[in-house]
């Protein structure tokens, strides 16, 4: 395959994987942060 | 009485990526990128991810939450002379699913077909006849041509309504106990397809002749860029895939708790959605590069999208598998019906969301009824013509259905009401902060795109060709007289009268 075809493919995984992963570390975080806050207060 | 609620977070997530990704996402989207410059295609296309997906969703998912209603009721808040827009947006859900059940029908069928490979030699001839398509013979220059024929109506085919009532009996069944058991069930119909995908990739990767067809794939043709048709595919990709303009992802955020976030959700929903179409196109460009390479001709040889890709080329590239051909009929067809089921239920979830929040009927006893209407409009396409009927209805609630209420949304929200405000409840439940990119993006970009794309298809086919060569009077049937009466049915519902809750009153 050219290199720029494997240029594309790093550059499309790179952006929908890696957004999709930063985007569920945010997730978890903040669900665990409101689970914290919420067992602090009970 | 209390609206129901998503059992967690991840359940809704799930859902709403369930029904974003559909059959479009293995059928449409690679053989997209690969017409539009292959690889440099992802360019427009992350553009118009993140300029009109994601506002788009993010705008649905808003509305939802925010008015807690489904389509019709909370663009009834929005103001009450745009309930009809809520009304135009489930109707487009019902008026896809009544053939997109059909569809899933003909891909149960074809589980079955797989078995023994029953399409043989000739998969196109196999479909045709399973079909009952009907076809009239002209003489052009002497070449006798086979043409399609929408007026003669056929035979009703058995099977097929067979499969039909399995498959609403199945969504019945889902929808039957409201979104506790949607949120159940996607925990199976979402990564199923996942999982079909990875094993038909890894097979067709380790195919002879797969990495030319991936090439093809991704090999990036940037001199396209210049093209705006290019970018225009890459927004209609966006928008049709991610399923906005149905009122789904309204209805099915109305069950999420004021307070949760949206933007995130929005994010992890669309790149879910993206992710797949992307993963999926090495499946397809790997076997149909194994096809081109056993039958000697180019990849652009094989290369189709849509109906012809599913149930003619992958058929063929089938057989030709050397080991287990069948059982990888049967895990190709396994993920169509598992990628299809959570879209279609979803469409009828969000009929049944706007008829519940407008009369304040049972809503199981709406569920049966709109399966039963569902089945009951599905079964014209079950007949011989259905197939050329089905090209129509599809083409025409696609451009003048879809599109336009997604466009009228942005219009609404972003110039007849306090976008500001909504912009600020979307930021102070959020985890990712809407900043001002959204209010341009819902204000300008996004209602700009789909006007032109909505303004060109309707030139296109008003004045310079009629849609697929099919005669005028099917066209404004199928077409015109289909999308008339669901905009008329949108406004005189909109004005019927309503069973108001207590604290609307």
């Amino acid at each position: 395959m050219p290199a720029g075809a494997w240029i594309m493919l790093g550059f499309g995984a790179l952006v929908l994987y890696g957004g999709l992963a930063a985007c569920l570390v945010i997730a978890v975080r903040s669900t665990r942060e409101k689970r914290r806050r919420e067992d602090s207060g009970a | 009485m209390a609206r129901e609620r998503w059992a967690s977070r991840s359940s809704f997530v799930m859902a709403a990526i369930g029904s974003a990704i559909g059959l479009g996402n293995v059928w449409r989207f690679p053989y997209i990128a690969y017409a539009n410059g292959g690889g440099a295609f992802f360019i427009p296309y992350f553009v118009a991810l993140l300029t009109a997906g994601i506002p788009l969703l993010m705008l649905e998912f808003a509305l939802g939450q925010k008015y807690q209603a489904g389509p019709v009721g909370a663009l009834r808040a929005v103001g009450r002379k745009w309930e009809w827009v809520g009304w135009y947006g489930a109707f487009n859900s019902l008026g896809v699913v009544m053939y997109y059940s059909v569809i899933m029908a003909w891909v149960v069928c074809y589980i079955v077909f797989s078995l023994n490979l029953s399409w043989g030699r000739d998969p196109a001839a196999f479909f045709s006849d399973f079909l009952g398509k009907t076809f009239t013979t002209s003489v052009v220059a002497g070449v006798a041509r086979r043409t399609a024929d929408p007026g003669a109506v056929g035979g009703i085919s058995w099977p097929v309504v067979g499969a039909l009532v399995l498959c609403w009996l199945s969504i019945y069944w889902i929808l039957s106990r409201g979104v506790l058991r949607v949120g159940k069930v996607v925990w199976v119909t979402v990564p199923l397809p996942f999982l079909c995908l990875l094993i038909l990739a890894v097979r067709g990767l380790t195919l002879p002749g797969a990495l030319d067809g991936v090439r093809y794939y991704l090999t990036p043709d940037f001199g396209k860029l210049a093209d705006p048709k290019v970018w225009l595919a890459a927004y209609g990709q966006i928008f049709f895939s991610i399923g906005l303009g149905w009122g789904i992802m309204i209805a099915y955020a109305s069950y999420r708790p004021r307070t949760s976030s949206i933007t995130n959700n929005a994010f992890i929903t669309s790149l879910a959605n993206c992710g797949t179409s992307f993963f999926a196109g090495f499946a397809v460009f790997s076997t149909l590069g194994f096809l081109a390479f056993r039958s000697g001709v180019p990849v652009e040889h094989v290369a189709k999208s849509g109906i012809g890709l599913a149930f003619e080329v992958y058929p063929a590239a089938i057989s030709q598998i050397p080991f287990l051909a069948g059982l990888f009929g049967v895990i190709f067809f396994l993920m169509l019906a598992s990628l299809g089921i959570d879209s279609a239920f979803s469409m009828v979830e969000a009929v049944v969301a706007g008829l519940e929040d407008r009369w304040h009927i049972r809503k199981r006893t709406l569920t049966r009824l709109v399966c039963l209407l569902g089945f009951a409009l599905g079964l014209p396409f079950c007949t011989g013509s259905g197939f050329w009927w089905m090209d129509v209805v599809d083409a025409w609630f696609t451009f003048f259905g879809l599109a336009v209420v997604g466009f009228l949304e942005c219009v609404i929200i972003g110039w007849f009401f306090d976008t500001r405000s909504l912009r600020e409840y979307i930021s102070s439940v959020s985890e990712i902060r809407a900043g001002p990119w959204w209010t341009i993006c819902i204000k300008v970009v996004t209602p700009l795109i789909l006007g032109i794309s909505i303004a060109l298809n309707l030139y296109r086919y008003l004045f310079v060709e009629r849609y697929g060569g099919y005669p005028t009077w099917a066209l404004v049937v199928f077409g015109w007289l289909v999308i008339g009466i669901v905009v008329a049915a949108s406004f005189a519902l909109s004005g019927s009268k309503a069973v108001v809750r207590k604290e609307e009153a």
